[in-house]
């Protein structure tokens, strides 16, 4: 499904991933942890073409998204990314945030994508807010909504980049909560978290990043309780005696 | 304390304005014959050859030199002040100047406003075109945009005209011309003397009529000032009789008036 | 009176006309100041800094006069209009700028992630909200844009104050220009108020 082939990213001479070696399968939810400056999101939007990768290869579905040929915007309809700070759309109400691109990208029939669009806010339990502004949602709302807006492209992957971390801690279950249907159905996901409940919970594979290399990888369970590297070693330590 | 401080500023700048309004009303405070005493102050658009014009950052012109002339009968200096012409007669009034002289027609209502000289030179009106124009006179004008500068005789002229399709209003004559040689505008109503002078040293345009309007020119003082005339007009009648008044006009003009 | 509200019929319609013209021209100039292309941003700030360091008035000329003399013969309303839509295009670019520029950059990321080519992003997400942010200072430079109409009167356009200056000569007095500056602010003052008005209701939102 996504195949990564020695990743590098340099910001000027700041090497943030130093060959990045990664595939992942069709269904698999994939979870990414590491301390903060590891390059996890720098990973996620390498993948969407969000940041152009330095040196390597990133195969998606096939096609390879560094090839100056590939057009980025149709491989991005196939990737759909929620991030950290939710970024909705702050002038249109919820409802538009979703039907927005299936109408204008994939020129989709208007009331086909409104029709769909209400179907993806039931999903993710928002369906009374269609036609509310982002400004009038609670945080754990923005990022559902955002969810559904990258669900209604149909993409075949979709990347979380520490969607709960800006969220107080009484909305964080109800956004992992639609994140678990998701992979139930079984959405290709790379998740990048501190929540290691929802890493044990869901993940297939856990991936540890530090200072731009993957430095472990495994069943969650495994990485949790007999991590190997020295570094994955202090770094669960630190998370776990914060619990 | 803080009070105290900021009520002494107030008084500072108060006392400080006070004095610099009084220095600044002191300049124009004595009372003479002229406002600048030694010094005859005349405004005047120059921006009307060959009547008045800037040539290297001074005025000259047939009014400049005829003015001088009229200083130094009176034992004064002459000293133009260049003024916008919609301003002129503002000017005078709120004495900018002592006289204003600037090729300007005596017309009753202008005389309402401020005094004139006897007058200093005859004037007609006349029709400019660009060389080669089909214009030869009035009646061809019919339908045509005509360029006049603001508020002249000109522009009076232009408005007792029948079927004109416009009349467009310059600041200045020489920016009618600049129109008028760029095809912009189909003719131009003006003095002929200016537009006579005007063609000659541009030599794109020419003068096909002459409209006889019996104008003439008079020199402005401020209503009031009844000495100050009195001394203009002895001082233009020496001129006129001992041939200076025919020098300066053979000089500009190019022959005997 | 009816003379200089005609001629302040003229002064609403250079403005509208003007106005028109500069906002089209200042957002494509905006889109090149802040362009990927480097001719593209090199042209832009060139063209701002040029027209910004000129007085108005001199390019009213420059496009009525100078162009003649180039063989580009315009009428004056579309001089009028050329020349001020020229200058308050780079002074406009420069707002619509900091109010794109004044935009999250989540949100063009958002954007981009669903597919969302970067004209489409420009369009849909981004502008819609940065316009909001800059009507209050472009409207801000409408008003002054009426007020600069008056320069148009150099090359006699006879719009209000060039008339007022009119009659201020025949008649010889003052009341014109009180007339003058009575129409402007027949204009000027309510559309003030609206401004302040719109500000404080577009700053509900926030
Ligand atoms: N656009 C950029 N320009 C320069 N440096 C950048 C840029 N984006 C990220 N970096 C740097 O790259 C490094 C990795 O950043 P990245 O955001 O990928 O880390 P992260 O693992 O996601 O950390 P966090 O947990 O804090 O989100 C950091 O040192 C960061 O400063
Ligand atoms: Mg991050």
């Amino acid at each position: 499904m996504i195949k990564i082939l020695g990743l590098r990213k340099k910001f000027g001479h700041h090497e943030v991933l130093k060959g990045i070696n990664l595939e992942v399968m069709p269904s698999e939810v994939l979870v990414v942890v590491g301390p903060s400056g590891s390059g996890k999101s720098t990973l996620l939007r390498c993948i969407n073409g969000l940041e152009h990768a330095t040196e390597g290869r990133i195969f998606i579905e096939g096609t390879d998204i560094t090839d100056s040929r590939t057009d980025i915007n149709v491989v991005r309809q196939k990737v759909g990314m929620v991030f950290q700070s939710f970024n909705l759309f702050p002038h249109l109400t919820a409802l538009r945030n979703v039907t927005l691109a299936p109408i204008k990208v994939k020129k989709m029939n208007p009331d086909e994508a409104i029709e769909k669009a209400l179907k993806l806010l039931d999903k993710v339990g928002l369906r009374d807010k269609a036609n509310a502004y982002p400004a009038h949602l609670s945080g754990g709302q923005q990022q559902r909504v955002a969810i559904a807006r990258a669900l209604a492209m149909d993409p075949d992957v979709m990347l979380f980049d520490e969607v709960t971390s800006a969220l107080d801690p009484e909305l964080v279950k109800e956004v992992l909560d639609t994140m678990k249907d998701l992979a139930r159905e079984g959405m290709t996901m790379i998740v990048v978290t501190h929540e290691m409940g929802f890493a044990k919970e869901v993940g297939d594979r856990l991936i540890f990043m530090d200072e731009g290399r993957i430095v472990e990888e495994g069943r969650p369970e495994k990485v949790f309780t007999q991590p190997e590297h020295p570094r994955t070693k202090e770094f669960f330590s630190k998370i776990l005696s914060h619990i | 304390m803080k009070t105290k401080a900021v009520g002494r500023l107030i008084v500072s700048v108060a006392v400080f304005l006070f004095a610099f309004l009084l220095i600044v009303a002191g300049c124009g405070g004595e009372k003479g014959l002229t406002i600048k005493s030694g010094v005859l102050m005349m405004g005047s658009d120059t921006t009307y050859p060959p009547f008045e014009n800037m040539e290297g950052g001074k005025a000259v012109g047939f009014d400049v030199d005829l003015a001088t002339e009229i200083a130094r009968r009176m034992g004064l200096k002459l000293e133009v002040v260049p003024t916008a012409w919609d301003g002129i007669i503002p000017g005078l009034k709120t004495g900018k100047f002592d006289i204003l002289m600037s090729a300007m027609t005596i017309t009753p209502e202008r005389a309402k406003e401020i005094n004139f000289s006897d007058p200093y030179i005859d004037s007609d009106q006349s029709i400019c075109v660009k060389k080669g124009s089909p214009i030869k006179d009035e009646n061809d004008l019919k339908g045509k945009v005509v360029g006049v500068q603001l508020d002249t005789t000109g522009q009076f002229t232009a408005e007792k005209m029948e079927g004109l399709k416009e009349i467009s209003k310059f600041d200045t004559i020489l920016l009618a011309f600049e129109a008028l040689e760029q095809g912009k505008i189909d003719a131009i109503i003006n003095d002929y003397p200016v537009n006579a002078y005007m063609s000659k040293i541009r030599g794109k345009t020419e003068v096909v009529k002459k409209i006889k309007t019996n104008e003439k020119y008079g020199i402005g003082v401020k209503k009031g000032n009844e000495e100050l005339l009195k001394k203009i007009n002895e001082a233009l009648k020496e001129i006129k009789a001992d041939g200076t008044y025919d020098r300066i006009y053979r000089k500009w003009f190019g022959q005997p008036s | 009176m009816p003379y200089l509200l005609r001629g302040l019929l003229l002064t609403i319609r250079l403005a509208l006309v003007s106005e028109a013209c500069i906002l089209a021209f200042g957002l494509i100039v905006a889109l090149l100041r802040i362009s990927r292309i480097r001719i593209f941003r090199a042209f832009a700030a060139v063209y701002i800094d040029v027209i910004r360091g000129m007085p108005l008035i001199l390019q009213i000329v420059i496009i009525y006069f100078g162009l003649g003399h180039l063989g580009i013969g315009l009428s004056k309303f579309t001089a009028g209009v050329l020349a001020l839509t020229v200058c308050y295009a780079a002074y406009e670019a420069e707002i619509f700028r900091a109010g794109i520029l004044s935009i999250h950059k989540g949100q063009m990321e958002a954007a981009r992630s669903l597919g969302m080519g970067y004209l489409k992003a420009m369009r849909y997400i981004i502008l819609p909200q940065a316009i909001r942010r800059v009507i209050p200072p472009l409207s801000n430079e409408f008003i002054a844009l009426l007020k600069d109409t008056s320069l148009v009167s150099v090359i006699a356009l006879s719009e209000v104050f060039q008339r007022g200056r009119e009659l201020m000569g025949t008649k010889a007095n003052v009341t014109p220009l009180v007339g003058v500056a009575l129409c402007y602010l027949i204009i000027t003052i309510p559309l003030m108020r609206l401004v302040q008005r719109t500000e404080k209701w577009l700053s509900r939102g926030d």
